[in-house]
């Protein structure tokens, strides 16, 4: 019992992180990012290739991945996202939808036959004990990264130039931009920031996920869940969301089975949108008329 | 919004590429190239589908390959366990998921763009996650698959071969045939209002619920229809087709073939089912070509196929002068650049503005007689509304005198636009009351207090909120339907010809009404300069037929010559309904007016004759803001 809670957390953690990724961007850019989950796969790749199919230090297979996925965000900001970037949200978001399509598709070539394969540990695979609570040292690490992640970012946003800009170019676009911010290389620096915090929350879950190009489709899932559910643009909330869906999905597929828990979320978040169709820390804009 | 517009009559370019298809099925083609077309005509038939749900509505959806499978299942499950004859089991699989989708559908209109995204995401996964699952593994038979019962008509195997073929050719006509006549119809042009704004089409009686569900289970019913058609074809089905990035490859379809346009998807399916086989590129490579594809049209061409091609033939079209045969009719595209650029804003409108004498009322049109009724024409009482902790109206009630011109005035967010939208119905009256001629419209508790189009209340909009995608006749048009409620199946058969042309007619007669010349009439209202807007605004409001018109800033944004125009078509207006208006211009409202409420904070704080209730001294202070406000006319930040 207190173990299906345990492991549910830390699973929500990650739901969390990469919601807390998602809602970055979505503030900056107004675009909810669907290719989140295929840049997060796109890490763990990145990293099980140069860890295990080259041979390569961990450690230094990490931080290489984490650079190069920074890099790749750039580009596809550049790429994909930028050239008439005016032609409205909609637009814009099936484009992550095709991102998330050409990844998936890219990934699934690059891996090849004999998916999925196994990720190196992480952390050791010992557990500590606390009474009647058993926590895995995976789960504690988890929990330690979530932790120091969200305290940088918010130290970030609140008490750096760069955080001041991003939260200047989230408030109010046009405003920012006139005042001199440089929206576009914000932006840009938005996917890069993304694309790294994804890389993260990939890298965490190979190990228990194994490595293959859907490894993160269903997680996606619970993301977004997530990331409506606590509020689309609070980055507290994300991480409110990621576990209310980590505790709902793990105690649901404890007592019933793996379909139930996506069912049981599908619903969970439908009923939040049709309460607060805007998610529950949003602000209806209204309409000039 | 996913393309601003959503073309109209594109039945000749959607009818061409079918018979294209039905030619081909004659000449010697390879089985397998006939296999792929067949397959193409069935997936044009869900993208199509999506097309109205997405194009015409611009309500984007990434789960109607949810519904492609849930048509194949439903059929493979009625024919083959229990034993329905095909042709039965396929109409009551597609009747089953637009049932389901209706449901379904209920929330899921209910959520703004983004939450349709990833909802109908959402709803994909789910599909093949029970389709897959375990939970209905004795009906659905798991990850493993169904096998597919065949059909047949007569002798004629409908499952293969070149009787599959027709069979997928004349559904795909049906598909076409409906569609054109939805998106060519009132109901089409609902579907168009809803997508330019939900607060509009309230106020003209059009229930963005209704028609946004209607719209997600057409679509759906097609989606299922192709589902059946091919699994048809397939003779075997498996979860793994129906999934999430097949859904995204349906729009895709649509998208590259071009939105809001029938015969773009068709062309669009064609894209990605023929492409793969004539290029000979392995399975791997085919998504990533997929996904190239959707992105090069999301980024690069985002009309689609259909744009690239429309836009040479529209300029041959323009040269060859065609297009002088069909202005008189429905007009083409063609005239807005011609026009937009050579009528400079306002000075074509205000010409026959003037010079149209009051003997062009359009009897038929407009039949209210306010100077036989006694009544006052509008009465409000004591409306409080909040919005949170501000409250936007505080008491305030004005009345109306038939057949008089009534002008409400005051500074910015003293609460006119909130009374214009109790009025016209846009906002739930939570206390006071409203009657309109006499007769209790809207007052706290009752179920009138609700949202919806008032009766005999009529109203124009500060930015003329026209539907960008529909000639000003059309947009006219979506002001006449009141009593005359059609439902959409007829509109789909084309049952409505007659009372359509009637309508045409009376819109004719509206615009004609308020100044807008007769060659203007097809041009669509995107083109439209912002005085001619405002004129088309009216006309639709006049269409209305309400004995009270409302209108909100009239002359906001126009110059001089144009806002006389206004006044005389005001002055002409009077002799039929009662007016209310607000504006900004004190000027304006002395010449047009024959009484003024004065609303500051929510409160009325003076009401009576134009020139006397200006120059009062509480009513200049709060428009020159000449000194502090007095205690009596609180009004924190409403002085500019």
């Amino acid at each position: 019992m207190l173990d299906v809670l345990t492991t549910a957390i830390a699973t929500g953690l990650l739901y969390g992180m990469l919601g807390f990724a998602i809602v970055v961007l979505f503030k900056m850019t107004g675009v909810p990012n669907f290719a989140a989950g295929s840049l997060a796969t796109l890490g763990a790749v990145a990293v099980y290739e140069l860890a295990v199919r080259h041979h390569l230090n961990l450690a230094l297979a990490i931080t290489l991945g984490l650079v190069g996925l920074g890099v790749l965000g750039t580009v596809i900001y550049t790429v994909v996202m930028r050239y008439r970037d005016d032609a409205g949200v909609p637009n814009l978001t099936v484009r992550t939808l095709g991102l998330y399509l050409l990844l998936f598709a890219l990934t699934d070539k690059g891996l090849g036959e004999g998916q999925p394969f196994s990720f190196p540990r992480l952390f050791p695979a010992r557990a500590l004990t606390l009474g009647p609570l058993r926590l895995t040292v995976a789960d504690l690490g988890v929990l330690a990264i979530a932790f120091i992640l969200t305290a940088a970012f918010a130290w970030a946003f609140r008490f750096t130039r760069a955080g001041l800009l991003l939260r200047g170019v989230a408030a109010d676009r046009e405003t920012a931009r006139l005042l001199g911010a440089n929206v576009r290389r914000l932006e840009a620096a938005s996917w890069a920031l993304t694309a790294v915090l994804a890389a993260v929350v990939g890298i965490l879950a190979a190990p228990t996920t194994l490595v293959s190009a859907g490894m993160m489709d269903e997680s996606l899932l619970y993301v977004f869940a997530a990331v409506v559910i606590g509020g689309l643009t609070s980055l507290g909330g994300a991480f409110a969301g990621g576990v209310t869906v980590g505790v709902v999905q793990g105690f649901v597929h404890y007592y019933g089975n793996a379909d139930l828990s996506l069912l049981a979320v599908f619903g969970l978040f439908l009923l939040t949108l049709l309460v607060r169709p805007y998610g529950m820390f949003g602000e209806p804009t209204p309409e000039r008329l | 919004m996913l393309t601003p517009l959503a073309r109209r009559h594109t039945r000749p370019a959607a009818l061409a590429l079918v018979a294209v298809f039905a030619v081909a099925g004659l000449l010697p083609i390879s089985p397998t190239l006939q296999f792929l077309m067949a397959t193409t005509m069935a997936w044009a038939i869900a993208a199509i589908g999506l097309d109205i749900f997405s194009g015409y509505l611009g309500q984007p959806s990434f789960g109607h390959c949810g519904f492609v499978g849930l048509g194949a299942y439903g059929y493979a499950i009625l024919a083959g366990q229990a034993q329905m004859p095909p042709a039965a089991a396929a109409v009551c699989s597609v009747a089953l998921v637009t049932a389901i989708s209706a449901i379904i559908g209920l929330p899921f209109i209910r959520l703004r763009a983004f939450g349709l995204v990833l909802g109908t995401f959402f709803l994909s996964y789910a599909v093949t996650t029970v389709l897959s699952g375990t939970t209905f593994a004795s009906i659905t038979k798991g990850a493993s698959g169904l096998q597919v019962p065949a059909m047949a008509l007569g002798s004629v195997n409908l499952s293969q071969g070149t009787g599959y073929y027709y069979l997928c050719a004349s559904v795909l006509l049906i598909a076409v045939v409906l569609s054109c006549n939805y998106s060519d119809s009132h109901a089409g042009r609902a579907l168009r209002l809803v997508k330019r704004s939900e607060t509009v089409s309230v106020t003209l009686g059009v229930s963005p619920g209704r028609t946004k569900l209607a719209a997600f289970a057409y679509s759906s019913a097609l989606a299922a229809t192709a589902g059946v058609v091919l699994a048809l074809g397939a003779g075997y089905i498996a979860p793994e087709s129906f999934g999430a990035q097949q859904s995204i490859i349906l729009f895709g379809m649509a998208a590259v073939g071009g939105l809001g346009s029938i015969a773009g998807p068709i062309a669009g399916a064609a894209v990605f089912t023929l492409t793969p086989d004539y290029l000979q590129i392995a399975e791997s490579y085919q998504q990533i070509l997929f996904a190239a594809l959707l992105l090069g049209a999301l980024v690069l061409f985002r009309d689609g196929l259909f744009g690239l091609v429309e836009t040479p033939f529209r300029a041959l079209w323009r040269r060859t002068g065609l297009r002088r045969a069909t202005a008189g009719r429905s007009g083409g595209q063609s005239l807005a650049g011609r026009h937009s650029g050579d009528d400079g804003a306002g000075d074509a409108p205000p010409d026959p503005l003037l010079s149209a004498g009051p003997d062009t009322t359009p009897e038929g049109v407009m039949s209210a007689d306010p100077e036989g009724n006694r009544q006052d024409a509008l009465k409000v009482d004591d409306l409080v509304i909040d919005y949170g902790g501000v409250r936007a109206l505080d008491g305030a009630g004005l009345t109306v005198k038939p057949g008089h011109v009534h002008a409400l005035v005051g500074p910015n967010g003293a609460g006119k636009t909130t009374l214009l939208n109790c009025v016209s119905g846009l906002e739930p009256v939570s206390a006071g009351h409203i009657t309109v001629g006499g007769e209790p419209v809207a007052a706290s508790g009752r179920p009138g207090s609700r949202r919806g189009r008032r009766p005999g209340v009529s109203r124009t909009f500060q930015n003329p909120s026209l539907v960008p995608d529909l000639s000003c006749l059309e947009n006219v048009t979506l002001g006449l339907r009141r009593e005359q409620r059609t439902g959409l199946l007829g509109d789909l058969l084309g049952l409505h010809r007659r009372a359509e042309r009637a309508e045409r007619r009376k819109a004719a007669q509206a615009l004609a009404f308020v100044g807008v010349p007769q060659h203007r009439h097809g041009t669509p209202a995107s083109a439209l300069s912002l005085a001619e807007a405002k004129l088309v605004d009216i006309a639709r409001a006049v269409a209305m037929n309400g004995s009270v018109l409302v209108m909100d800033e009239p002359t906001a944004g126009l110059s001089g010559a144009e806002m006389t125009a206004v006044s005389a078509l005001i002055a002409r207006l009077r002799a039929r309904l009662t007016v209310l208006v607000v504006s900004h211009h004190v000027g304006w409202v002395k010449e047009v007016a024959q009484e003024v409420t004065v609303l500051a904070a929510g409160r009325v704080i003076a009401s009576g004759d134009p020139e006397e209730v200006f120059d009062r001294p509480l009513v200049r202070e709060v428009f020159v803001g000449d000194g502090a406000p007095s205690a009596q006319t609180p009004v924190p930040g409403a002085i500019q």
